[in-house]
């Protein structure tokens, strides 16, 4: 029997190729669907633009991580040298700055890279091991030609039947609906 | 089979009533009982009558200071514990006494420093003449002698550990068979000795025993003179040495060192006029090093330069560019001439410059009678063998001398050795001699037993014991006195007994002083000696010459591994002996440094490394005397032993000696690879004009970086290159002082070297007759140090008073701060070379104001941190600024020639302070802008091509 | 789009052979998911292992008997451990550069090369981290290094090399670690959906972290991956560049040069490109690859090695100008001493390997025929080697006082820990192709879409 809509998730349409998705992509957004995601198994450009995605404020985060990096690791060494040890060593002022930009350069790094890859990790929610279209049974990461279309089912214009019919012109390969 | 209380009490009954006993075991030491020791319990038996555990040390400790305190030696016997205070003493504070050790049988005094009654460090002591507060290497090596591991413990029967009480029964029994025939068939055999309570003795045992004969065996003796001379340097304007090394040898030589080093010291704020030493040698030495003009003669054609040099004289025209120089120069001095014969130089040497010297007798030099050193009417070792072979003698007595090792080669004294009966042997190590023997007597070490010596000028001092007897210890008094008949008095009582015109109070400021008063011998007057005419000798191919090491003594010190190691001050060889040729000689032979040589005499042939050291005579090879002695079970024997080669009439230059490439190479282990200066300026030589002149040779570079503000003292430290003769024992000084380890000719051979403070010697020159310069080089405690801005972990920093001090607890080892020390002072520990085992003896030794360092960490000398630390606690306390020259650091005040100067550069006053304002003060490698606190004074030199006349 | 594509200068050439999408992932992915491999893969592994063994043996020697029993002393108290280190970390740039620079720069061809380039950087930059704490005198407190706020050790003196060196590699380790998780994520996803065994689908699933390719994760994955790859560029630079501070900021002769920076930076992709060609060709042999790794791919890496090997050719000649120009006497001698004294042949041996085998590059013959790309590989790397051993230790031996001259020979221990770290290393590179996928499948996918595009 078939499952009502409020226990599924939505509805999954497989494609051929990143360009077909594109299409059926474009077309769902005319119609006004909102809730939408795609799977793809290598990134495609603009694709995330046509579901309406597409902006990001990680690279802002990173600036920032790299900032407090750079600023905490030379608050850490001029803090070393003049209150913590001000001890003459080899004739040099106490606060030889120049000497402190190395430290200072690769803490940067390190705390944007930081910033970077978790910030990443946290965007996408992940890790997560555990997500609805893995239940799909069309649905493969492993082949690297199937591209797919996902439509929530809490999406305000979500219609099972009129979808499958649009997708069905969008030559899916398959369409399946996603169990909660 | 286990001591039962039975065989102990046996043993104790039959122990003689008189003797003191520690415990039992000491008592039961039966050779069943030590026997059952060594084969249930190896270990054991190792520490029991061997190794001073701690706590034997402790006890010896207590009883040492106990004695210290009163000054007499039977309380040696009572023990201390330690929870008693002895007297004098707060614990942490180092004592320091006067006491005197025995080098070649003179006396040299000393100051000794003990910390909680452990004997730690020499100093010199300034009221004695033969030291005037320097030392050289021995003596800084002394300690380490005390306590080294391989030193004789027991008193010995054949091999079976006996006691002095048995030996004493023996000597009872000797002397009852001896007295009746007036003591025929008893011979002994002493080393050099100039000890007033030995001669008192030796004279009674030979009235007591008329036919008893003694014999003299002093390997090194030189030439017999019937006088000795003592120059005096602020008289002479001109110095000539014929052959003689009076820098490096004799018992005179830190005196005589610091006499010339002061007839040189010019300043532009002081003396501007310097002696001019002229030099005829056929060894290197460290006298032809200083010398203004110096000519190297083959030894064989020694006599005939000295005699041409005689006619020049007279002539007053020379036939070379030396001797005309000599001439006009010594002429134009009038009676401030000094010619100075070496030792070893041959009779006619002797006389000419006796001669020569006639005119300015009591002016440049006094002469005295020589010192005695040996019993009246002492043989030779060739006559104690015709008396063995002859089967005259019954009982021997070799005391204190190795003959084994240092007997001539033609007289294979080994199997004459087989003819005597009985053999008494005293020593401080069970050597090859000792194994010959019936009864071997371990000997007290000089600080560990009373007596007195003389010095070269005659003067008597006391030998005072810093530490009761480690092990079963007896002195040459007691033995002697045992056989004549004494068998209670120590040897404090008999050396009291010596000097019985001093009361007590006497006695005191005598052990006190570290001299007695007026025992200096009276000058006197020689009427010219007999002109012998001046011996030709055949011209071998190669002249192959014996010299004596200048630390082993002819091998007394051989197992002293503290001086093995230590570098010679011109070879800068470690751990053996080599022959030592100049390039061309090596050229002749065909070999290269390492390779063997092979020198044969009749039948005897002897093989070792050949070893380029340019300032060698040409066509000759110099081969040092006191190697290749083996010093008992638990020691190695370094190097070749050179005495076999020696024939009667032939002590030194080795006539009818061949010379030729061996098979194979031989291992040479130096501290310094290369020799040139490579045109840097590194030694710098000032003609004696620019200190008229005043045109300084130092440029501060600019530096960018601000200078600090030193709170305190600034310590700073100037070495006087014109003063330094490269004798080494500012490098000993540092390591006795730094408890820095010996790490062995292995870790030698790689570079690992641990001394703090090196001497660095360059040549300059003509190879085959250069000009020899030495450098001392410690820390030079740079102000923008460039070893410390590249230490990761703060390791090495600049203290509150501008010391650059290296925290060993915070060292990781990276080694990056030694990469980047342009002078490479630094030392690391690549292994653990400290032996942190209590069992050791040698864990006595430490300073216990220096920390012991581990493996891994870096070190580096640090001014002595310590004694400034201890000036600055005192300062404190007495709330005085600390006064200038109140702290010596141990290279300074080691240095026989005060050529270092150490103190606060902030007071202007100062001696250090004023020593870098004179013109040719200069820092080394300033160029790099390290800012130096150790700068030196230039070479300041005074070659007779320089300038007419002197000054 | 075509156009641009185009204009990233893509060429076919860098991937031959016409595979779908679904047989790359396959030929790919069946590498680490095939049951068992052939028995050679694992004599391979074994023999290296073996040599691995050395490494451990010697320095379990080293640590128990202590740091002199290799080849030091005064004044050369730095010898193989930190060559090597210098030699390693200088390897492990071109993976680097591979992945994050020629990414910045769209070379696409990279997209086959650079995961193993990347495992590569990481084991050699992880190899090279254990020498410099081997090499201390007290290897247990390396820690001391390390800003760490505790009572009984002060903090590190910022001011030196040694220090920037730990900042320096320890960023390095850990931004190239995040860069090759990342980029393989993906793929272990791919892994976890092809894996057949229940095992191996919870372990790939576990570290693929439930990556499914949303079109939304792959948009923040793209510009997560792009700004390391940016950060990874000037970090990569500045690696090498501070392992050459801690001799340009040393005043010894050999040591105190400007040039150093550049010219080591040149010098760690010149060795880097080597070793990755030492590596992909038997690669692409053995695993018949030669589809994705292209000889394409290896006329590229030749041609980086030429550039960088100019480099570093270059960088000789302005040290020994350098050296004359100065004018300084100890610097002249010392480049005097490197040219004719006591180790001139490493001096001569250096040029022949660096210099010489060079200009075999020019030829497209010479980069396009793989086995004698490895020999030159190899022999570069040897001479590579060997320029570090001759900038750190032969500097050493003639400092500024003659009498503290001294030359300095390596032990046994120096050699097993050289040859075992390499034992090591290729047996870390067997284990990791046995466990993962040696290329960016996805990226490989992406970039067969790209051409298709482009056509």
């Amino acid at each position: 029997m078939k499952p009502s809509e409020t226990e599924t998730h939505g509805l999954i349409a497989a494609f051929a190729t990143p360009e077909a998705l594109m299409k059926a992509a474009g077309r769902a957004r005319e119609r006004g669907f909102t809730r939408l995601d795609a799977f793809t198994p290598y990134p495609v450009e603009g694709l995330v633009e046509k579901l309406g995605g597409g902006t990001s404020r990680l690279p802002v985060y990173t600036f920032i991580g790299g900032a407090v990096g750079f600023f905490g690791i030379l608050a850490l060494q001029f803090y070393s040298v003049l209150i913590a040890y001000p001890i003459d060593v080899g004739g040099r002022p106490l606060a030889s700055w120049p000497a402190f930009l190395v430290p200072g350069f690769e803490c940067t790094i390190l705390g944007a890279a930081f910033t970077a890859f978790f910030g990443m990790l946290a965007g996408n929610r992940l890790p997560r091991l555990y997500h609805h279209v893995f239940n799909a049974q069309s649905f493969s990461f492993a082949g690297g030609d199937r591209f797919y279309l996902l439509i929530a089912s809490d999406d305000p214009r979500y219609d099972r039947t009129k979808l499958r019919r649009m997708l069905h012109r969008l030559d899916a390969l398959a369409i399946e609906e996603v169990l909660e | 089979m286990p001591v039962t209380d039975k065989d102990m009490r046996e043993e104790l009954a039959a122990a003689e009533p008189a003797r003191f006993w520690r415990s039992l075991e000491e008592r039961a030491r039966t050779p069943a009982f030590r026997r059952m020791l060594d084969a249930e319990f190896p270990e054991i038996a190792e520490r029991y009558a061997t190794a001073t555990d701690r706590r034997t040390a402790l006890k010896l400790l207590g009883a040492s200071l106990l004695m210290a305190g009163m000054g007499t030696a039977k309380a040696a016997e009572g023990i201390a514990p330690y929870v008693e205070q002895p007297e004098n003493l707060v614990p942490g504070k180092p004592q320091f006494y006067a006491s005197t050790l025995n080098e070649r049988g003179y006396g040299m005094g000393v100051i000794v420093e003990a910390h909680e009654g452990r004997p730690t460090k020499i100093e010199g002591n300034p009221n004695h003449p033969a030291s005037l507060g320097g030392t050289d290497p021995i003596m800084q090596a002394a300690a380490f002698s005390l306590y080294e591991p391989s030193r004789s413990r027991t008193v010995l029967k054949g091999n079976e550990v006996a006691t002095w009480g048995e030996f004493q029964a023996e000597m009872a029994a000797l002397r009852e068979r001896g007295l009746p025939q007036g003591g025929a068939g008893i011979g002994v055999v002493v080393g050099p000795n100039t000890s007033p309570t030995l001669q008192r003795l030796f004279s009674q045992l030979q009235q007591a025993m008329p036919a008893l004969r003694f014999y003299l065996s002093d390997p090194l003796a030189g030439t017999p003179r019937p006088y000795a001379v003592l120059p005096h340097f602020d008289a002479a304007k001109v110095i000539v040495s014929l052959g003689s090394d009076f820098l490096g040898e004799g018992a005179g030589r830190l005196a005589a060192a610091r006499g010339f080093a002061d007839s040189r010291r010019v300043r532009a704020s002081g003396q501007r006029t310097m002696s001019r030493l002229y030099c005829l040698e056929s060894v290197a030495s460290l006298t032809g090093a200083k010398a203004d003009s110096h000519l190297l003669v083959r030894p064989s054609a020694m006599d005939e330069t000295v005699a041409r040099l005689a006619t020049a004289m007279q002539s007053g025209t020379g036939d070379d560019a030396f001797a005309t120089a000599l001439v006009r120069d010594a002429r134009a001095a009038g009676n401030g001439v000094l010619f100075i014969a070496g030792e070893r130089e041959s009779a006619f040497v002797q006389a000419t410059a006796q001669r020569l010297n006639q005119p300015s007798a009591g002016i440049t030099h006094t002469l005295i009678a020589p010192v005695a050193t040996a019993p009246a009417n002492a043989g030779s070792l060739y006559d104690l063998v015709a008396d063995m072979h002859a089967g005259t003698i019954t009982s021997l007595f070799v005391l204190d001398c190795d003959l084994m090792h240092s007997a001539p080669g033609d007289l294979d004294i080994g199997a004459a050795l087989e003819h005597v009966p009985t053999l008494y042997h005293h020593g401080l190590h069970v050597d090859e001699t000792a194994r010959k023997a019936d009864w071997h007597v371990p000997a007290t070490h000089d600080l560990e037993s009373w007596g007195d010596l003389r010095a070269f000028d005659g003067t008597a001092s006391i030998l005072q014991p810093l530490i009761a007897p480690l092990y079963q210890g007896r002195t040459i008094a007691e033995l002697i006195a045992a056989l004549t008949g004494d068998f209670v008095s120590s040897s404090l009582d008999l050396t009291r007994a010596t000097w019985a015109q001093l009361d007590d109070a006497g006695w005191r400021e005598a052990l006190k002083r570290g001299v007695i008063a007026d025992t200096a011998a009276p000058a006197i007057t020689v009427s010219p000696l007999a002109e012998t005419a001046s011996p030709v000798h055949e011209a071998a191919q190669i002249d192959v010459v014996l010299t004596p090491d200048p630390f082993l003594d002819g091998g007394a010190h051989a197992a002293n591994l503290f001086l093995t190691e230590l570098p010679r001050p011109l070879t800068k060889l470690v751990w053996g002996n080599a022959a030592e040729m100049a390039p061309a000689t090596a050229q002749k032979l065909g070999v290269v440094t390492g390779d063997l040589v092979e020198i044969g005499i009749d039948k005897q042939a002897l093989t070792l490394p050949a070893f380029i050291s340019p300032g060698q005579a040409p066509d000759t090879v110099v081969v040092p005397l006191g190697f290749g002695r083996w010093t008992g079970e638990d020691s190695d024997t370094v190097g070749t032993n050179a005495f076999p080669l020696r024939r009667r009439g032939n002590a030194w230059l080795l006539a009818g000696a061949g010379v030729k490439k061996g098979q194979g190479s031989g291992r040479i282990i130096t501290t310094q690879e290369h020799h040139a200066m490579e045109g840097r300026d590194i030694v710098r030589d000032v003609p004696l004009a620019i200190i008229a002149d005043e045109t300084p040779l130092a440029k501060e570079p600019p530096s960018l970086y601000p200078p600090y503000e030193i709170p305190e003292e600034a310590w700073g430290m100037s070495i006087d290159l014109t003063a330094c003769i490269g004798c080494n024992a500012c490098v000993a000084a540092c390591q006795a002082e730094n408890n820095s380890p010996v790490v062995g000719p292995d870790e030698m051979a790689v570079g690992h070297d641990m001394h703090w403070l090196r001497v660095d010697r360059y040549y300059a020159g003509d190879p085959e007759a250069p000009e020899t310069v030495f450098q001392p080089v410690p820390c030079m405690q740079c102000e923008d140090a460039p070893c410390e801005v590249v230490c990761p972990v703060n390791a090495t920093v600049h203290t509150h008073d501008g010391l650059n001090a290296q925290v060993y607890n915070r060292c990781v080892g990276t080694r990056y701060c030694s990469q980047n020390c342009p002078y490479k002072v630094r030392r690391f520990n690549f292994f653990q070379y400290q032996d942190f085992d209590e069992g050791s003896p040698l864990s006595l030794l430490m300073n216990p104001n220096v920390s012991v360092r581990e493996r891994g960490v870096m070190e580096k000398c640090t001014y002595c941190v310590q004694r400034i630390s201890a000036a600055r606690i005192q300062s404190e306390i007495s709330d005085q600024p600390i006064a200038d020259g109140a702290v010596q650091t141990a290279c300074q005040q080691a240095c026989p020639t005060r050529a270092i100067t150490f103190g606060n550069i902030k007071d202007k006053q100062s001696a250090v302070a004023r020593e870098k304002t004179e013109p040719h003060s200069y820092a080394l490698l300033e160029e790099l802008g390290t800012r130096p606190r150790t700068t030196y004074l230039a070479r300041v030199t005074n070659r007779p091509d320089e300038d007419k006349g002197n000054g | 789009m075509a156009e641009a594509m185009r204009s990233d200068g893509i060429d076919p050439a860098v991937l031959a052979g016409n595979e779908s999408n679904r047989a790359i992932a396959a030929k790919i992915a069946a590498i680490p998911l095939a049951p068992k491999l052939p028995r050679r893969f694992w004599w391979g592994f074994a023999a290296f292992f073996t040599i691995g063994l050395l490494f451990l043996g010697c320095v379990s020697y080293l640590l128990a008997a202590g740091i002199g029993t290799i080849g030091l002393n005064v004044p050369a108290a730095w010898g193989f451990l930190i060559v090597n280190t210098v030699w390693w970390i200088g390897i492990g740039h071109a993976g680097t550069l591979i992945s994050a620079v020629l990414l910045l720069m769209r070379q696409n061809w990279r997209n086959s090369i650079n995961r193993f380039a990347e495992a590569m950087t990481l084991m050699a930059v992880a190899l090279a981290g254990t020498f410099p704490i081997l090499h201390l005198g007290r290897p247990q407190y390396f820690y001391w290094l390390l800003p760490l706020p505790v009572t009984h050790m002060p903090w590190p003196n910022w001011r030196s090399p040694l220090v920037w060196d730990f900042f320096a590699i320890a960023t390095y380790v850990i931004v190239s670690l995040l860069f090759w998780f990342m980029g393989l994520v993906p793929d272990l996803a791919i892994l976890r959906d092809r894996a057949k065994s229940r095992g191996k689908q919870r372990i790939y699933g576990f570290f693929a972290l439930g990556w499914h390719g949303s079109a939304y994760h792959w948009h923040r994955y793209r510009i997560a991956y792009y700004l390391l790859a940016a950060l990874a560029t000037p970090l990569v630079v500045s690696v090498h560049s501070v392992i050459s501070l801690d001799f340009t900021s040393a005043i010894i002769p050999g040591y105190h040069s400007t040039i150093f920076p550049p010219y080591f930076v040149a010098g760690a992709l010149y060795s880097g490109f080597a070793m990755v060609i030492t590596i992909a060709v038997p690669l692409r042999h053995f695993f018949g690859l030669e589809d994705f790794i292209t000889l394409k791919h290896l006329d590229n890496a030749g041609k980086v090695m030429l550039a960088a090997g100019a480099v570093v050719a270059y960088g000789y000649l302005c040290e020994s100008f350098f050296a004359w120009y100065s004018g300084d006497r100890f610097e002249r001698y010392m480049m005097w001493n490197r040219m004719f004294g006591d180790y001139a042949w490493t001096f001569w041996f250096m040029l022949a390997c660096n210099v010489g085998t060079l200009q075999l590059l020019w030829f497209k013959r010479a980069r396009t025929s793989p086995w004698l790309l490895f020999a030159l590989a190899f022999i570069i790397n040897t001479g590579m080697w060997v320029e570090r051993y001759v900038i750190v230790v032969t500097s050493l031996t003639r400092d500024f006082l003659p009498s503290s001259w001294q030359n300095v020979l390596p032990t046994w221990v120096d050699f097993g820990i050289l040859f075992g770290s390499l034992g090591l290393f290729f047996a870390m590179m067997f284990l990791f192709v046995r466990l993962l996928p040696l290329m960016t499948i996805f990226e490989v996918q992406e970039l067969k879409h790209e051409l298709k595009e482009a056509q």
